[in-house]
């Protein structure tokens, strides 16, 4: 820039930016409305521009309801999600896109939204981001209510989402794969939840709301509350119950080969919006441990810094993941990686637990801080599905009788316990020959080869550390490990670890729960 | 309308052949997507015109007597 020029910019004075009023998550988000500056648009990076309709009405305070007060609300939306694909690494759209972004507030009536990279005139599909409007009759009330998705702040993340990720990973457009479409839908509901936590009033009202803990249910975790509601008064099966998609959700990773085309949002299916959430709930899970992972009593700006890391940890591994048909995997192992050379593996611990609470990892990967010091995730998770198709060493049998429990060793290594035996009781009764029970249903169970009973038993235990269930006490070199993060995730441990010679431990329960 | 060549012995139009041709599948997985595309009417044939509502892909004819599925557009439900 020449001296002249910095010169006549250094007299203009500072221009006063207009005020408007926003939507923070979303109309039914739960949030008031709140005053912001308006957005400078098409914006510096990632540039949008709103081409329906032509004209920006001027920016200024708009009642809720008109279509001045939605212009602004989308616009914010916009640039608040562009600035932060912008800052997590995502330089520029799709070439075919351009430049800007294009994008259409009212294309119409439809409950929808939707990104394309080109225009299909036959089709009549537009480039760039389409939001449309639709009534539907609340069933509760009677009344006739009118729902623009474009209003939403959340539909736009989610949408810009897509673009973005089209940058990010243009192969995933195109191919037939599962796991890749439901990837970019998850990438969609991950950018809405991120983009609403770069509000200051968001991240305080979330804190409040989960008492620090973003893992549970909240006006973040629930995507799109009133586009939900809307499509719920036609189809009330069709979306979760309090939202479009609620990310506090417990779906866990199956082979979307073993689940049906279509079904409720109550049950996981193999549509692409559907098997989303299983992905969108591990992000959840590892974001809310990153936040947690920077402070046990976590700011707005914990959450914030927070969120920063997840987008570059995304935009990262997203690029770096090989595209397969288990591209889940594939991403949460390169979110992991992405975690070391970033971060020098600071969120190790709450991402690899998340993920394997997800079945995303084997539940060997929990040896992950010392694994993957030496090797690639991908090189973790086969050593320990290698470690667990191997099976564990029945030394002895405590008694004869088939009413005594047996004491049976398995390999504790493979469990992320950091010691080499763990001692099971187990049914007297030998179980071989009958098809092992994992709790891995997914990709981990077929790679579970043999049928020994101490499959079975591993699988018992894997679920038990999984799900949090035993308490590592002071026995263990565990204590030290990620077992005992998930450990610290629930409030009441069913097991417990007793120490056992020459350094094993053995599993007691403590208690039975009824839920 | 052109006379077919043998690369494409095409007589019906692009949406009736996609009404009649088997899905081209390469893998397990793109079998179970494209099942699960038509099944949940997230894919038309080609050459219908305007977009129904949620539709995101459209199946167009490969030229070896099967039909691949294209996505146009992404959606939010």
């Amino acid at each position: 820039m020449s001296k002249k020029t910095t010169a006549k910019r250094a007299k203009r004075p500072a221009a006063k930016r207009a005020t408007i009023q926003a939507w923070q998550t979303d109309p039914m988000g739960g949030l008031p409305i709140l005053q912001r500056p308006a957005p400078s648009m098409p914006g510096r990076s990632l540039r949008t521009k709103i081409i329906a309709p032509a004209t920006a009405p001027e920016a200024r305070i708009r009642s809720v309801g008109s279509a001045g007060f939605r212009y602004w609300t989308a616009a914010e939306a916009l640039r608040r999600s562009a600035a932060f694909w912008a800052a997590a690494g995502a330089k520029a759209w799709h070439k075919n896109v351009g430049a800007s972004l294009p994008v259409r507030l009212d294309d119409g009536v439809d409950l929808n939204a939707y990104y394309a990279r080109t225009d299909f005139p036959a089709e009549d599909i537009k480039q760039g981001l389409s939001f449309f409007h639709d009534t539907v009759r609340d069933v509760t009330t009677g009344r006739n209510v009118t729902v623009f998705s474009g209003e939403s702040p959340d539909v736009v993340a989610h949408e810009l989402g897509h673009a973005v990720l089209d940058t990010l990973k243009p192969v995933l457009f195109e191919i037939a794969s599962i796991e890749a479409a439901a990837f970019h839908e998850s990438f969609g509901d991950m950018s809405a939840i991120l983009t609403a936590l770069q509000l200051p009033t968001v991240r305080q009202a979330v804190l409040e709301e989960t008492d620090g803990n973003l893992r549970r249910n909240s006006s973040v975790s629930r995507v799109a509350e009133q586009l939900g509601f809307a499509i719920r008064q036609r189809s009330p099966a069709a979306v979760d119950r309090d939202s479009l998609r609620n990310a506090a959700n417990s779906f866990l990773y199956v082979d979307p080969l073993t689940l049906p085309a279509s079904g409720p949002a109550s049950q996981l299916t193999r549509a692409p919006h559907n098997l989303s959430r299983v992905f969108t709930g591990a992000f959840l899970e590892a974001l809310g441990g990153m936040v947690l992972t920077l402070a046990a009593s976590p700011s707005s700006d914990d959450v914030e810094q927070a969120t920063a890391d997840m987008g570059r940890l995304l935009a990262r591994a997203v690029v770096e993941a090989s595209v397969s048909s288990k591209f889940f995997q594939s991403v949460a192992e390169q979110i992991v990686l992405a975690d070391g050379e970033l971060f020098g593996g600071k969120y190790a611990e709450a991402l690899t637990s998340a993920f394997v609470r997800r079945n995303l990892m084997p539940v060997g990967s929990l040896a992950a801080p010392g694994t993957l010091g030496v090797g690639s995730a991908r090189a973790a998770a086969a050593a320990a599905r290698f470690s667990a198709s191997s099976g564990g060493r029945q030394v002895a049998r405590a008694a004869g009788s088939r009413d005594r429990a047996v004491r049976i060793a398995i390999d504790a290594g493979s469990l992320g316990l950091g010691l080499k035996t763990l001692y099971v009781s187990a049914a007297p009764v030998d179980d071989a020959g009958v098809a092992p029970v994992t709790m891995m249903a997914g990709m981990a169970a077929r790679d579970t080869t043999g049928v020994q009973r101490s499959t079975e038993l591993h699988a018992f235990c894997e679920a038990l550390i999984v799900r949090g269930r035993v308490s590592m006490g002071s026995t263990t070199q565990a204590k030290r490990g990620l077992v005992a993060a998930l450990s610290k995730t629930r409030k009441h441990a069913t097991h417990y670890l007793a120490p056992a010679a020459n350094g094993a431990a053995e599993l007691r329960r403590i208690a039975f729960e009824c839920c | 309308m052109p006379k077919p060549t043998k690369r494409a012995p095409v007589k019906s139009s692009p949406s009736k052949t996609a009404k009649k041709a088997k899905p081209a599948a390469a893998s397990a997985d793109e079998a179970a997507y494209l099942e699960m595309l038509v099944k949940t009417g997230q894919a038309v044939p080609a050459g219908r015109g305007k977009m129904p509502a949620g539709v995101t892909h459209e199946l167009v004819p490969d030229g070896h007597g099967h039909v691949k599925a294209v996505r146009r557009r992404f959606s939010i439900s």
